[in-house]
């Protein structure tokens, strides 16, 4: 959180086969990342459509990775 | 069916037998299952990572159904049971019939994972897993994602002071000090031995300074360096002061190709270790990537780059990167003792690939770090596994296997596979692998199919079947047009999550969300209680949808399915929410945000879940035929295993013989008779009586998917007439074949002199008086056709040293000079490379630039392979006219002089290259090729005999070139491989696959294009929308579920099933708002 008090609010969509595996692996090594950033499995990043992107900033998202 | 050896290899033939309907147990003596390989970073050439430990639901390179998706906890294929920590002490019986005792390490069955045991463990020991770069705790976990994935302790009298304090802190009272050694009898029908090697300890030879000069590392332990998983998640720094390196050498054959005797048993390892050329390529690649300025400098021998797209990467890594190569091994390594530098000193001017001038001074350069390249050596329970089995092991101490048998031991019914026979890389390994299975498989033949169990929905096959005789699977119920019913199960993990997450606030939440019925908090989802809870709670509460907020659904999905499943839901109605390892284990310090996010969490697993319906799998009955395309020896081969197990094969042969290549080896390096294995495969296959063979024929056409293609073959008859006809079958092995490529090279067909090396071999065999009447015979290796591809063929050095040694053996007087680029005698091979020169052959180096001229007398033609300078016509021969000398002129680089050899014949080792019908074939199949022209695989390393279309099996040198050994078990792999689809009673089709609403589609083509795997067609028998001819098709038997076209789709005709835009956007809608509670 900055200092100013803003938490991105970060939607993440993960490859099934490497980011949200990494992300896993993440976990098992007890790393830390802030809470605000929310993972959405998807079975491959060609799977995402300009949509998904779009709806998450419509609803409040501050920031949207792709991660593949 | 036994594996031994928990590493890629025993993964990949316990899945492959467990595929068959075969009962596999997999033994591993080290606490998890991964080997090797899951102590690599990263794969050469894909540079594919290795986090998963080879073990993650996919295998690599995002393709879907690969090696691992059966060995993960909890997912388990049914027909494996793993038995880590555990040897084998006996093994009584014959094959077919075995009875093998075992000793198995307490296990901790109840281990969630949480740590806590290892956190007050006071004893540390250096960890093996991170080779000894760190410690780790004498209870702890090897890895981070460990298969089991649970907690262990090193043997008691080794660390353990037996404080107790792990089993007073543990939650679910796993740990048990008092736990005894079981013994436990099995009955088997085969074995496998897949244990691996040993890294050679550098140790023992006290001139490179390991051990003592801190910078100084073995190639192992800079793998662990650049490894996300590693000690210092993928920095490599300087283990002296923590500095990145600004140049690192790497030292090669450290402990190969060595005939020195060394360490306390004085063992000698002559031969090649065969990967440490290509990994330390990769290292120095990684480290050029990843460290700005780093300067990487490799010194080796030969650069033995010999398998499909490693030249390619070796040139890349030099010429694009700027690793530099210096041809010479390093005798000694000294250390600055003030800044733990590194000192080499090497003969400057010996760089590879370059036009090498001649040798320069002795120089001494200053390292950062030095990697020691160390060889491979025979595993470390090699000995007493030999016993305990009763097999032999080779000269090196590595399993004794026969030229023509290479996955047999001496022992009928014990197989070997993997670096236990031979030096091997991951790819070999998988191969001999699936290929050590099919031998197993034919062994057991009567009982393929036999436990047709999955892990994946539906769980069985012929459920119908099996539900009379287990009672476990009831019929699934419909909930069409149901109101969606959701009951959310909030997993605490025994204090992984919930002594973060407040998880029974949590479940407090869910309650009130939309359409949830019931909402509650479980101390364990995963255990049997906790299952049997939410079977029970599922049919009482008629829930139609199921969240389960626990672990990654990469792990446990298929267990909550199965849950869901056994009460009756179709298993695509759970969902399963990631509340440990993306929540709990990464917000530890900020409990309040982790609960607000895992609210969060399981709101969006109950929005994603309301939508989703029900998916169901199609039965197939598969054809109960394969067919193998090609008569050679790989294609025969893969015909008899196939149809040894009880299945029908129509084996086609393009020419009007079998055997292909084999007709033109006359011996082997290693003495084996090839023309009595061509003899006995084709007596073998005409005596089959489940053997069709179609020979002067052709397969022009191949449709259909898996367990059920349709091809078109085309017979020549005599006289001309065509005969076309068509065949059904389940499973397809592609096993075409290559041949020895020809061309003007040198003067090849302008002077009967020069001769391929196959021509020569023909006259050693049949015409051993001329060569007794021969001077000198010069031999030319790394012969390419104009414009071809730059790619190492792989045989023709060893096939090249195998004449010079029979020259020298004919005629010791004969002068045999070879001019080669890089000797690549990989494995044991090496051992022709030193009886070549203690026979006196000649060997001289040529680079690219600097290549040898070839001067023919008659016509006064120069030669040289820079420039294609061939006449049309051919001129006289200068047979019979007392012809004149050719002359062959090589510039020498160590004394940097020109030689001139006169001698009485050339050989050209000419490359292998595809067969002609490669690309037609690849056309009518549907498969693509690799940038050298051969078939191109799923998967370099991890699936080397699939294609990515499911059910098209790839064998010999038709993937790429390959010793006759080697074609054996590329064949017997591809079989193993068909058998596991032909052994399924029926087949399950579909599942998570993209469907098309044809009343939408305007057969734009997008999807076509965009589909990674080529698997939409339109079709004109399909009404698309407003009823115009053509719309997509999408063959769920083919579909790989990666929703790309749905993606693309601009009509929005294309659904992925689970991962409809309905429960993706229903979710994502509610990431904007959060969760306000009071805490």
């Amino acid at each position: 959180m900055s200092e100013n008090g803003f938490e991105p609010n970060i939607v993440a969509f993960c490859c099934h086969y490497c980011a949200y595996a990494a992300a896993d692996l993440a976990g098992s090594m007890r790393l830390e990342y802030p809470t605000a950033v929310k993972i959405v499995e998807l079975p491959c990043t060609g799977k995402l459509d300009v949509l998904y992107v779009l709806r998450a900033f419509e609803d409040g998202a501050d920031g949207v990775l792709v991660a593949g | 069916m036994l594996i031994i050896g928990g590493g890629v290899g025993g993964m990949r033939a316990a899945i492959d037998v467990a595929e068959a309907g075969l009962k596999a147990y997999l033994v591993e003596g080290t606490p998890a299952l991964g080997g090797r390989v899951a102590q690599l970073g990263f794969m050469f050439p894909t540079h594919d990572c290795v986090l998963c430990r080879g073990t993650s639901d996919h295998g690599y390179g995002c393709t879907r159904p690969s090696i691992s998706p059966i060995l993960l906890d909890n997912n388990l294929h049914p027909n494996i049971e793993v038995l880590t920590s555990t040897d084998v002490l006996a093994c009584d019986g014959q094959a077919g019939d075995f009875t093998v005792r075992l000793r198995r390490q307490p296990q901790y069955a109840k281990c969630i994972n949480c740590g806590l045991c290892a956190d007050v463990c006071p004893v540390e020991r250096p960890s093996g897993f991170q080779m000894g770069l760190t410690l780790r705790k004498a209870i702890s976990k090897s890895a981070p994602r460990a298969v089991p994935d649970s907690y262990y302790l090193l043997e008691k009298t080794e660390a353990c002071d037996e404080c107790r304090k792990c089993v007073e802190v543990c939650p679910t009272a796993a740990v048990n000090l008092d736990a005894a050694v079981t013994e436990r009898t099995i009955h088997v029908g085969a074995v496998i031995l897949a244990v691996g090697y040993k890294p050679f300890n550098p140790r023992e030879m006290q001139e490179f300074g390991f051990g003592r000069f801190p910078n100084v590392i073995t190639s192992m332990q800079y793998e662990r360096l650049a490894s996300h998983s590693g000690p210092t998640e993928g920095t490599v720094a300087r283990p002296s002061d923590g500095r990145p390196p600004k140049k690192i050498a790497w030292l090669q054959c450290i402990g190969s190709r060595d005939q020195r005797a060394v360490g306390a048993a004085q063992v000698a390892a002559p031969y090649c270790s065969a990967i440490c050329c290509m990994y330390a390529t990769k290292e120095a690649m990684l480290a050029k990537q990843r460290l700005p300025d780093v300067e990487a400098h490799i010194f080796t021998m030969d650069e033995r780059a010999f398998n499909k797209e490693y030249n390619a990467y070796y040139t890349q890594a030099r010429d694009r990167h700027g690793v530099q190569y210096t041809r010479c091994r390093i005798s000694e390594i000294r250390q600055d003792p003030a800044t733990h530098d590194l000192m080499l000193r090497y003969p400057s001017g010996r760089m590879h690939g370059e036009a090498a001038p001649g040798q320069g001074p002795i120089v001494e350069d200053r390292y950062d770090m030095v990697v020691l390249a160390v060889g491979v050596r025979p595993p470390e329970q090699a000995d007493l596994l030999a016993r305990a089995l009763g097999i032999e092991l080779n000269e090196y101490g590595f399993c004794q296997t026969d030229k023509f048998s290479p996955l047999e031991t001496s022992r009928p019914g014990v197989f070997v596979c993997g670096a236990f026979a031979s030096p091997k890389e991951i790819g070999e390994t998988i191969i001999d692998a699936s290929g050590a299975a099919a031998e197993a498989m034919r062994l057991m033949r009567e009982k393929l199919g036999r436990l047709p169990s999955s892990r994946q929905y539906p769980f069985i096959y012929g459920e119908a079947r099996l539900l009379q005789e287990t009672g476990l699977l009831g019929p699934e119920r419909d909930v069409t047009g149901e109101k969606p019913r959701v009951g959310v199960f909030v997993c605490g993990c025994g204090g992984s999550i919930a002594d973060v997450v407040n998880a029974p606030q949590t479940a407090a939440f869910a309650a009130g969300l939309p359409d949830v019925v019931h909402a509650e908090y479980l101390p364990f989802a995963c255990f049997p209680d906790g299952l049997n809870h939410i079977r029970r709670a599922t049919i009482d509460l008629e829930l139609n949808r199921v969240v389960v907020g626990a672990c990654s659904h990469r792990t446990h999905e298929s267990l909550f399915q199965r849950t869901a499943r056994e009460a009756g839901l179709n298993p695509y109605l759970t969902e399963m929410v990631n509340l440990r390892e993306q929540c709990a284990w990464v917000h530890a310090a900020d409990p309040d945000g982790a609960t607000r996010k895992a609210k969060e969490l399981v709101r969006l697993g109950v929005s994603r879940i309301r939508p989703a319906q029900a998916i169901s799998k199609e039965p197939r009955a598969p054809s109960r035929t394969a067919l193998v395309i090609g008569g050679g020896v790989s294609g025969m081969t893969a015909a008899l295993a196939i149809a040894d197990s009880g299945f029908d094969v129509h084996l086609v042969e393009k020419s009007d013989a079998l055997g292909g290549n084999l007709h033109h080896i006359y011996y082997v390096a290693e003495g084996a008779n090839p023309q009595r294995l061509l003899r006995d495969l084709v007596n073998r296959i005409i005596a089959h009586e489940r053997i069709t063979t179609h020979m002067k024929s052709e397969v022009v056409r191949h449709a259909g998917s898996v367990g059920a293609f349709r091809s078109v073959v085309r017979a020549r008859a005599p006289g001309g007439a065509v005969v076309e006809t068509e065949i059904d079958h389940g499973a397809t092995v592609l096993a075409t074949g290559a041949r020895e490529s020809s061309d003007g090279r040198y003067g090849l067909g302008l002077d009967p002199r020069v001769v391929r090396q196959s021509e020569l071999e023909e006259l050693i065999a049949h015409q051993p008086e001329r060569i007794v009447a021969m001077k000198h015979i010069a031999m030319i290796q790394c012969v390419r056709p104009e414009g071809a591809p730059d790619y190492c063929s792989r045989t023709c050095c060893t096939n090249t040293l195998k004449n010079a040694i029979r020259i020298k053996m004919l005629n010791p007087n004969c002068r045999v000079t070879i001019l080669y680029k890089d000797i690549i005698t990989y494995g044991f091979r090496e051992k022709f490379y030193l009886e070549a020169r203690r026979r006196g052959v000649l060997f001289v180096r040529y680079t690219d630039g600097d290549r040898p001229i070839v001067e023919i007398p008659n016509p006064k033609l120069q030669i040289s392979n820079r420039k294609s300078q061939i006449p049309k016509t051919a001129p006289q021969s200068a047979i019979g006219n007392q012809p004149s000398a050719i002359v062959v002129r090589i510039h020498e680089h160590v004394f940097g002089q020109t030689l001139e050899l006169q001698p009485d014949l050339i050989a050209l080792s000419m490359s292998i290259a595809p067969g002609e019908d490669t690309a037609s074939l690849a056309q009518a199949l549907h498969v693509p090729l690799s940038t050298e022209g051969f078939f191109l695989e799923a998967h370099l390393k991890m699936r080397p005999m699939d294609f990515m279309e499911e059910g098209i099996f790839l064998a010999g040198i038709a993937h790429y070139p390959k010793f006759i050994e080697e074609c054996i078990s590329y064949a017997l792999a591809a079989a193993g491989r068909a058998i596991t689809v032909l052994s399924k009673e029926p087949l399950y089709i579909g599942g998570v696959v993209a469907i098309v609403d044809q009343a939408k589609c305007t057969g734009c083509l997008t999807c076509v294009r965009s589909c990674p795997f080529g698997i939409p067609q339109i079709r004109v028998d399909f009404k698309g929308v407003g009823g115009l001819t053509g719309a997509a098709w999408i063959d769920p038997a083919r579909c790989q579920g990666c929703g790309t076209c749905t993606a693309e789709c601009p009509a929005k005709a294309i659904e992925l099933l689970n991962y409809r835009d309905e429960q993706i956007m229903s979710g994502v809608g509610r990431w904007g708002v959060r969760v306000e509670h009071e805490l």
